[in-house]
């Protein structure tokens, strides 16, 4: 039997791929910029096609979580989720703005100099560019899904504490959103605030988002107690808030914040690859010990990807920038987008596919074995991929930050000589060849999602075939 | 910190946490399947890991609060996979003593 | 103890509560530290004044420094005035998507200069002589309007139909930044 909530959880998790689709093709786009001079100059600025490549990787990761918690949450509470009906048709309409959305930053662009064109075109803020009104109905959209969370645990009359860190976790969610739509003069405290919403949501409340469905999934994929699982989660908040929340302080390096955030910000922020280490000992631990219980054998090769990519990405890429000595030349330089490659990756996306793969498991039960070649072919390629991505965006990260900051002193022309360094150049020629490499482990991925589980029928059937016959 | 320096130190550090996390991944896959050579392996990334802290403290220009950070964090490595380990193997002992 | 989840939830109520408390406390003389007139950033009038940015060997560390008069398009703007001008140019950069491309304090994308320390960089005088400009913000206001007339190297900024008002408020905005206290970064700028 499957409830309302989990078909919609499977259009939530087709309209993700699709999006990650959308970003990967944006991605690619976005690197050919820096090969050619003058590529699609006042056609198609490069502005435009990065801001879809990190607006749809938002997009895509959120409805993945949406997903997620639709899928799991009747399956907690026993029942159908509350106003569903309504959360079907908010699903359309998120849908529906996020393609109104990218038509219009692709056709239009920008606006002329008006609030108008805040509402209407591009708020052109890192991540939020979303045109205001479709902020309004993404948090409208985010505001029904907390309602539907809190009914259905209200109606059923239970509490379970992954359901009550989910539910503590959906507020600062829904509240730091309302920063999408400020339009502070001052740049030092319009970035102030800016980091609450995107470091806060990125390194906080998704990271006990994430910690929720990954503790619903360990309970389903390696049949774990319940009393583990939710002990596992405690720690996992207890680690990621806290060193997660005043991690904050190192986007407040360089901003026009007071000193104090650099001890601060770099002594939270260098922290970090502890608790993620011990998140590598718990994932090697579970392969161990549940070894033989191991049914759905993707989803847990991306669920150990996720702990070793976490720790890989956030991790140790990280730690080689976050010293504030350091991330005075690293800053702002190809260094960083190297580091948000594959901490983005190692952190969630990573998990998203792992409980796509759980979920078909589930909905394609007794049509055969749950296993394919063409997995391991997409665990492969993505995984090469970004590797090969974000090692090449080091190197040219690493020549931007000697050249440009460090020797050349961060001028214009410091810029555009580092710009043109080998180093510079052949890094982010490699880093094509990479996103290629990735865009095939997409395609595996579609085809291996279409396929797997349903190829042989289950025993039975042939052998009533066979005694017919 | 100097031009020259800068991806050096950097470099280092990134070596630095990339041995804590062999040196925690073989300790971990060593006591799973009890394996000396395993076990061995992880120290060597351990005794590694030692080794550029100690680089780091002498040749870096870091300033003396993060050199003291960096031998903080050395011990965190070192005690955080038996740790979690023994804390997993508890948990899940005491689970398997119930049923 | 450590098999009850209940210490563990104990454990993880307790350090969030510390660390947004934290994070409060530090929040509030943050944002008293970085309004238009704060000790970190500077009214909005300082666009009347010279501005430099020198080695602090007090603090080891790059550092903005104010100086006497120095009109801009050879106004003296009023405090509302200047206000006026800022929350404008603001417009200009959000509605131009400038840090899609551009970066400022490093934040924003990487495909084109950093423009924390802009109105201070040592390229002006030779793009004076190139846009055939009287001042330095004159050059700025020319290359602004009309970017893809004078292509820089291996980029060339499209034209954003940015008009002669708001390319002057998008100059004050600059001059404005480059006046914040952003403990040194970047470092070692026009060495």
């Amino acid at each position: 039997m499957i409830y309302r909530s989990q078909q919609l959880a499977l259009r939530y998790f087709a309209a993700s791929m699709l999006l990650f689709g959308v970003m990967i093709a944006a991605g690619l786009l976005t690197s050919l910029y820096y090969l050619r001079v003058g590529f699609l100059l006042d056609v198609f600025h490069f502005s435009t096609a990065k801001i879809l490549h990190i607006d749809t990787l938002v997009l895509w990761l959120l409805m993945g979580f949406l997903g997620s918690v639709y899928w799991f949450l009747p399956l907690e509470l026993e029942r159908e989720v509350e106003w569903i009906g309504l959360a079907q048709k908010a699903f359309w309409i998120f849908v529906g703005t996020v393609a109104a959305v990218a038509a219009t930053l692709s056709f239009v662009q920008y606006g002329g100099t008006s609030a108008a064109s805040l509402w209407l075109i591009n708020q052109g803020r890192k991540y939020v560019e979303a045109p205001r009104w479709a902020c309004v109905l993404i948090a409208a959209v985010l505001v029904l899904f907390g309602v539907n969370v809190v009914a259905t645990a209200l109606r059923a009359r239970r509490m379970t504490g992954i359901l009550a860190v989910l539910i503590a976790d959906l507020i600062p969610l829904i509240v730091l959103f309302l920063n999408a739509f400020s339009a502070e003069p001052n740049m030092s405290k319009d970035l102030f605030w800016w980091w609450w919403l995107i470091h806060l949501w990125v390194e906080a409340t998704w990271e006990v988002f994430i910690g929720c469905v990954l503790a619903w999934s360990l309970l389903h994929l390696l049949g774990a107690s319940r009393a583990i699982v939710e002990s596992w989660l405690y720690v996992e908040v207890a680690m990621v808030l806290g060193t997660g929340i005043l991690g904050l302080g190192h986007h407040y390096f360089w901003i026009g914040t007071p000193s104090y955030w650099l001890g601060i910000g770099g002594f939270f922020s260098a922290l970090e690859p502890l608790p993620l280490l011990g998140m590598v000992i718990h994932a090697i631990y579970d392969a161990g010990a549940h070894r033989h219980q191991i049914l759905n054998r993707p989803a847990f090769a991306w669920l150990l990807a996720e702990a070793f990519g976490n720790f890989l990405g956030a991790g140790v890429w990280g730690f080689m920038m976050t010293l504030p000595q350091i991330n005075l030349f690293a800053h702002g330089t190809q260094w960083t987008a190297s580091h948000s490659h594959f901490a983005f990756w190692g952190a969630y996306g990573c998990a998203v596919i792992s409980v796509i793969y759980l979920v078909l498991q589930k909905i394609r039960a007794g049509r055969g074995d749950f296993e394919s070649q063409a997995w391991k072919w997409a665990f492969a390629l993505l995984n090469i991929g970004l590797v090969g991505m974000s090692s090449a965006l080091l190197i040219a990260g690493m020549a931007q930050a000697f050249y440009e900051r460090a020797i050349g002193g961060s001028t214009f022309q410091a810029f555009l000589t580092a710009q043109a360094n080998r180093w510079m150049t052949e890094g982010l020629q490699a880093r094509v060849l990479f996103g290629l490499v990735f865009t095939l482990g997409y395609f595996v991925l579609l085809y291996d999602f279409w396929k797997i589980g349903k190829g042989r029928r289950a025993p039975e059937t042939t052998l009533r075939k066979e005694a017919s016959g | 910190m100097k031009p020259e320096e800068l991806l050096f130190a950097s470099l280092l550090l990134g070596v630095f946490a990339l041995a804590g996390g062999a040196y925690g991944s073989f300790f971990a896959i060593g006591k799973l399947g009890r394996s000396r050579l395993l076990l061995f392996t992880s120290r060597v990334f351990f005794g590694l890991q030692a080794v550029l802290c100690l680089v780091l403290l002498r040749v870096s220009t870091l300033h003396l609060g993060w050199k003291l950070f960096l031998v903080a964090s050395l011990l965190g490595y070192a005690v955080v996979p038996p740790l979690a380990w023994s804390a997993l193997e508890s948990l899940h002992g005491k689970e398997k003593g119930k049923s | 103890m450590i098999g009850d989840p209940r210490f563990w939830r104990s454990g993880a109520l307790s350090a969030t509560t510390v660390m947004v408390a934290v994070l409060v406390i530090l929040s509030i003389d943050t944002l008293r530290a970085i309004r238009a007139g704060g000790r970190n950033v500077p009214a909005y009038t300082v666009i009347n004044r010279r501005i430099g940015y020198a080695m602090d060997a007090a603090t080891n560390r790059y550092r903005p420094v104010l100086g006497g008069e120095e009109l801009l398009f050879g106004r003296r703007y009023s405090a509302q005035e200047a206000a006026e001008l800022i929350e404008r140019g603001k417009l200009v950069i959000q509605t131009r998507a400038c840090l899609d491309c551009h970066t400022m304090f490093g934040i924003g994308a990487y495909y084109a200069p950093d423009l924390t320390k802009s109105w201070l960089d040592p390229i002006w005088p030779s793009w004076q002589a190139m846009t055939q400009a009287s001042s330095r913000e004159e050059a700025m206001v020319r290359f602004l309007q009309n970017p893809d007339r004078y292509p820089i190297g291996i980029r060339i900024m499209p034209n954003l139909r940015i008009d002669r008002a708001d390319a002057e408020a998008l100059v004050a905005y600059l001059k404005w930044l480059s006046s914040i206290e952003t403990n040194g970064f970047p470092a070692r700028f026009g060495d």
